[in-house]
């Protein structure tokens, strides 16, 4: 993971660990140069359904 | 620092020190201490925070940055040493390459120890997020947060928080949306929604999930809520009902429905095989005439004579042959054969004719049977009888307020039936003629002229037909549109035609389910993405808030002891996306008094906001751990008891928390207060004076009074005022004994002497220009130092006080020996 500022840390830790927030919140960190691209492509991944079943925690 | 030709500085460098804890800058108001602030501000952002903070009224500030007076050669600058500590410094020199424009900032050229750079970055030096980003409080800024618009004070409030980055987090995944359905798979969305009753999205992920875990398909979920919406809805179908059943039932029970809402098919067209187009003309004329002009006894042998041609005895007979019907002998001999056949190619001009009559007659007798077809083809509503009517015009009324526009529909219904009728009638009476002409032809007789005018008065009704026709479906087209459009919205309707678009889509509806389910679990995640990190943010920004409320309050209890309004604290309001509050608990004193809880803005005095905009930025500036702190003049509208205070308890908490201090001040009992005070930790006191508007600021050590009392002299040399002439003269002559005291001492320890200034204390002006007489540097110069002595004489009476244009004289020779003279000596010079 690409160094976070301290409050995206605070952020993390305030976000419970199983929500997808946390998936969001990992790939902006991790793609500082494109982090609306990161978004789409986890939406996109999500919309795939690979695993439907997931979506209905 | 050094600053050469910004804002109030001139063309010449200004250079002093900032290097003690606490530096105080002392001058009059309008005599540049702002501007070593904004200089401050320049060198290390590239702009001044004033011209940002302007709104709208930034295109006020273009060129403002260079002074207006100083010649175009000169270059702008600004230069200053930035070091932490225990580390080398480093040198950061800005120069102004373009001016700020009416909507732009200032271009600059930035070096670091002489290299040219982009930014700060390879200094160390971190700077806050704008708009107040270097450490540096002018007074403009200072009631920034207290007026600021809400959004703005929310933004600075984040950034100082160094809250900027989640909230963009929250704003990024706000904006986000799942990627839209294509078009295909949004309508299945659709008519599965009306099927269901209600957002099919869930039902769609059930169906998607049971198809993946290996029970069913999609194909048969889909086919399952239809047959449940039918069954629901009165149809009988079989246990387990087939595709083919179902389809039929489903499409079957729509099309009843649409016409138990409104027969939008009665009005139109039925379908026609034939057109209008004109009828052939029949040449009964050309026939006639042919009947008239040929031998009527030949017609009736003229079958025989042909027959005859093409028995071949009698074709190639070269003498008398017996005849072979009359059996008379030798009665058909070569000449009589060749007048048979003259009489038979004479008739066959007729025959060409008569079929051409022959065919034209059966293209009529159809032509007029089609017309007669079209004529009855007509739309059912113009059949509608006057109950129908009216139960219609009622139904189109409800079913889209379309009752007028059915009712001026059928009004237009009996020119199409009239013209109907007339073509009907009319190709009935062509199909007779037609028939009875065909008789005459037969018979080789001539055809009455009146079938020309039948078939011409047919033509015309068919026009006629065309023409109703056209007006009927010009207003018919649009009402039909218009009727479709309110059934397609009919609620009775909607369902089941959604029920025949699903049942239609089965073929695609494996791939289409799969992408609808795979958005709606994306939407469903995101959804639920956004809540936790809403909640999550705001989480943060109440733990953010609360610290930055108990520094805030502890600056507050610093600036303002005693005072029973206190600050409470910074609260978001709703999401903290926009607003936040600043609270303050107004209290009357007494100890058992929980006070009120109101929003600051609203309710403090002035000095109370500049005290709270004054806490919040030392909040600030102490939770960054910045390296130093500039206040210009800070303190307006404070009392003797809170700059006491201020001087004291405020000051004496930066200075111990390691942060250098830079305070800028008009006010000589400030600056005396913050002396006495904090001189332990090493203060330094530099004067900032200007002897006019058109020359520069100087910046002075306090104890150079030659510079000090050269400036307030000359600031009073061209008054008319007697009282302020001799004050001039005063200052004029005691700075000439400080310059005197300099010259002296510096050429001594040039000579190697262990010289000091207070060697010569006590020594008058005379005598120390007897004194510096060895060192003077030009033939001159021990002329002008006396009559530089006789001119700065306050006097005794006002007729004694000097002149303005003595007094100017005698500073400018001042002036001049003290550049000659600190040029000669270099680092002899002596400045203390």
């Amino acid at each position: 993971m690409s160094p976070a500022t301290d409050d995206v840390v605070a952020l993390l830790a305030l976000v419970p660990e199983e929500s997808p927030a946390t998936e969001l919140i990992e790939a902006v960190v991790n793609n500082p140069d494109d982090p609306d691209g990161a978004l789409r492509a986890i939406l996109a991944s999500w919309a795939a359904g690979s695993d439907p079943g997931e979506g209905s925690a | 620092m050094a600053i050469q030709g910004f804002r109030s500085f001139g063309a010449e460098p200004v250079d002093f020190n900032l290097d003690n804890a606490v530096t105080l800058l002392e001058g009059e108001n309008s005599h540049g201490k702002t501007s070593i602030a904004e200089a401050l501000e320049y060198v290390l952002t590239g702009d001044i925070t004033r011209r940002g903070m302007a709104g709208s009224a930034a295109a006020e500030f273009a060129g403002c940055l260079r002074n207006a007076h100083i010649p175009g050669s000169v270059e702008t600058y600004v230069e200053a040493d930035f070091c932490e500590r225990d580390s080398e410094s480093v040198r950061v020199r800005r120069t102004l390459v373009n001016d700020t424009g009416r909507n732009s900032p200032a271009d600059s050229l930035l070096t670091v120890n002489g290299d040219p750079v982009v930014d700060l970055t390879s200094t160390g030096i971190v700077l806050s997020s704008p708009p107040i980003e270097a450490p540096i409080l002018l007074q403009h800024n200072l009631r920034y947060l207290l007026t600021a618009r809400p959004q703005e004070r929310m933004d600075y409030f984040k950034a100082v928080l160094e809250l900027s980055e989640a909230e963009n987090i929250r704003a990024a995944v706000g904006q986000l949306e799942v990627p839209a359905l294509t078009e295909e798979a949004s309508d299945l969305l659709s008519h599965l929604s009306e099927v269901v009753g209600e957002s099919a999205a869930p039902a769609v992920i059930n169906i998607v999930q049971a198809a993946s875990g290996g029970t069913g398909s999609v194909r048969d979920g889909a086919m399952s809520l239809t047959a449940t919406f039918a069954a629901n809805a009165g149809i009988e179908l079989g246990e387990y009902p087939d595709e083919t059943e179902l389809i039929l039932k489903v499409q079957s029970e729509l099309d009843r429905r649409r016409t138990t809402v409104f027969p939008t098919d009665d009005i139109s067209l039925p379908p026609r095989d034939a057109d209008l187009a004109m009828t052939p003309a029949v040449p009964v004329e050309e026939y006639n005439t042919a009947v008239d002009t040929a031998d009527r006894s030949l017609f009736q042998l003229l079958g025989l004579f042909e027959e005859l041609l093409r028995v071949p005895p009698i074709v190639e007979a070269t003498q008398a042959i017996d005849c072979p019907v009359c059996e008379t002998p030798s009665a058909l001999t070569p000449e009589r054969v060749a007048a048979i056949r003259q009489h038979v190619d004479d008739s066959s001009g007729f025959s060409q004719v008569q079929e051409l009559v022959k065919q034209s007659l059966h293209s009529l007798r159809e032509r007029a049977s089609d017309l007669s077809t079209l004529a009855n083809a007509l739309p059912p509503v113009v059949s509608w009888g006057d109950d129908e009517r009216e139960l219609r015009i009622s139904e189109a009324e409800e079913l889209g307020n379309l009752g007028e526009e059915v009712q001026a529909l059928l009004d237009e219904t009996p020119a199409v039936q009239s013209a109907a009728q007339d073509l009907h009638t009319r190709a009935e009476a062509a199909i007779e003629a037609a028939e009875r002409s065909s008789v005459f032809c037969a018979e080789r007789r001539a055809i009455p002229l009146e079938l020309t005018d039948t078939v011409t008065a047919m033509d015309g009704a068919a026009v006629a037909f065309d023409a109703a026709l056209a007006d009927y479906l010009e207003m018919a087209d649009p009402v039909q549109q218009a009727l479709s459009s309110a059934m397609s919205r009919h609620a009775d309707l909607v369902k089941w035609e959604s029920a025949v678009r699903v049942l239609e889509s089965l073929n695609a509806v494996e791939s289409l389910g799969r992408e609808i389910g795979g958005c709606a679990v994306a939407e469903r995640k995101l959804l639920a993405a956004q809540q936790d990190i809403d909640v999550a943010v705001q989480a943060l920004l109440d733990l953010r808030f609360g610290e930055m409320s108990e520094e805030i309050a502890k600056w507050w209890s610093r600036l303002r002891p005693g005072d029973p309004t206190s600050f409470e604290g910074v609260e978001r309001r709703g999401t903290g996306r926009r607003y936040l509050d600043l609270k303050t608990r107004l209290g009357t004193g007494a100890d058992d008094d929980g006070g009120v809880v109101m929003n600051a803005v609203s309710v403090l005095s002035d000095s109370q906001l500049g005290a709270l905009g004054l806490s919040t930025f030392l909040a600030r500036c102490v939770k960054e751990i910045t390296g130093f702190i500039f206040l210009d003049d800070p303190l307006a509208g404070f009392d003797d008891e809170h700059r006491t205070t201020f001087a004291n308890a405020t000051l004496g908490g930066l200075v111990d928390a390691g942060i250098q201090l830079i305070l800028s001040t008009y006010d000589r009992k400030l600056a005396e207060q913050v002396k006495r005070v904090h001189d332990h930790h090493g203060v330094i006191r530099l004067n900032v004076s200007m002897n006019d508007t058109r020359s520069s600021t100087l910046v002075t050590p306090f104890e150079d009074q030659f510079e000090a009392l050269h400036a307030t002299a000359t600031s009073m040399a061209k008054s008319g005022n007697r009282a302020n002439r001799r004050t001039s003269a005063r200052d004029g002559r005691t700075a000439a004994e400080r310059l005197a005291k300099q010259i002296i001492t510096g050429h001594r320890r040039s000579e190697g002497l262990d010289a000091l200034l207070q060697d010569l204390d006590g020594k008058q002006l005379g005598t120390l220009i007897d004194t510096l007489s060895p060192y003077v540097l030009g033939p001159d110069e021990l002329g002008k130092w006396r009559s530089a002595g006789d001119s700065l004489n306050p006097g005794n009476h006002d007729a004694d006080v000097p002149s303005s244009h003595a007094l100017v004289q005698a500073l400018g020779d001042l002036r001049a020996f003290k550049k000659a003279h600190k040029a000669e000596l270099g680092t002899f010079w002596v400045s203390e």
